[in-house]
């Protein structure tokens, strides 16, 4: 199955997901601890793709700078509340520790 | 030609009775998307960047952009495949990293009850972290027309940087270096919405069990690291948040 045949099917699943609760079937019939789970859901999926990205692939593995650009990065997150400004330390971070450990 | 309405670009209603386009929300609307939409600029070079590696050209990134309207899952997808993952894995990855879509719906569904069809039918589809964030932080919006325009309005500011950003990112994909740090924007970016989540205890046992399992998962195939971290993680926010009622 190409990509964009993957991605177009992705786009109707999460279409289906956001139209569910809201046209479909009212949220308040669903059981509670479906609900409850549902609050979950977001730290739980971040928590998974940081932990994933940070051993085991998207930057090639564990790595000192990944890991330190990542700790940094936190810290950064954690003071300021900003995203865009936590992204832009983050990348920037990783860069300089790049350069700096090369 | 009764009480037609037509949504303009700019989210402003205009009826054939030529109603007021209550400029003020419209201006406070952008001023409340626009950062965020700044922040997701990087995400959305990134996903350009991913599907012109595997291929896809601007239209077809910047259509799959526009229809899937979820980075995370998208950037799941392509990822997964791009690493040797079969289409029924990467498309339960993105089921598995949406079903937050399902909550935010729930939370939202009293805006959108009173609205038109389309309505409820169209604006659906711009659900996402940053537009639920934005609009259930407000308590304006419980008039229809009002909720109507504000949300059309986030939504064409923060599709159209999503285009924009999809589009460059196709554009500058093939003479970026392979090594290059705008990879980790993603994960900076996950770092930092999953910081500001850890508000609770139980978002904290989800984050902690989550970040664990998957860790420890990280190397099987198929991705099946991230979808079996974000079901321990969700388990473990559910029993947390029970036992402490």
């Amino acid at each position: 199955m190409s990509l964009l045949t993957v991605l177009l099917l992705a786009a109707v699943v999460t279409y289906v997901l956001r139209v569910s609760l809201v046209t479909v079937v009212p949220a308040g019939q669903l059981p509670t601890i479906v609900r409850e789970g549902l609050e979950h859901v977001s730290p739980a999926t971040l928590a998974a793709l940081v932990a994933v990205a940070l051993v085991g692939g998207t930057h090639g593995g564990p790595a000192l700078p990944v890991w330190l650009a990542a700790g940094f990065t936190a810290a950064v997150a954690w003071r300021t509340r900003n995203l865009l400004v936590t992204t832009g330390a983050g990348v920037g971070m990783l860069a300089l520790l790049t350069w700096a450990l090369s | 030609m009764s009480t037609t309405t037509v949504a303009t670009a700019t989210g402003v209603l205009d009826h054939a009775h030529r109603e007021p386009a209550h400029p003020s929300l419209v201006r406070s609307a952008v001023g409340d998307i626009l950062p965020l939409a700044v922040g997701v600029f990087p995400f959305g070079v990134v996903i350009g960047v991913a599907a012109a590696a595997q291929g896809l050209g601007p239209v077809g990134a910047t259509a799959t952009g526009v229809l899937v309207y979820a980075g995370t899952a998208q950037l799941t997808a392509i990822t997964m495949l791009a690493g040797g993952a079969s289409a029924a894995t990467a498309l339960l990855a993105v089921l598995v990293i949406n079903a937050r879509l399902l909550m935010y719906g729930a939370a939202m569904e009293p805006l959108f009850r009173p609205q038109p069809w389309w309505f409820r039918w169209f604006g659906v589809h711009f659900i996402v972290d940053q537009t639920f964030m934005i609009a259930t932080a407000r308590n304006d919006l419980a008039d229809p027309r009002r909720f109507r325009r504000y949300w059309l309005t986030v939504a064409a500011v923060l599709t159209g940087v999503w285009v924009v950003a999809n589009v460059v990112g196709v554009l500058l994909g093939p003479v970026l270096p392979a090594d290059s740090p705008l990879g980790f924007a993603v994960t900076a970016m996950f770092i930092g919405m999953l910081l500001m989540k850890l508000t609770t205890r139980p978002a904290l046992a989800a984050t902690v069990v989550g970040a664990a399992v998957a860790a420890a998962t990280a190397t099987l195939p198929h991705g099946m690291g991230v979808i079996l971290g974000t079901v321990a993680g969700i388990v473990a926010g559910t029993v947390t948040s029970r036992r402490s009622k």
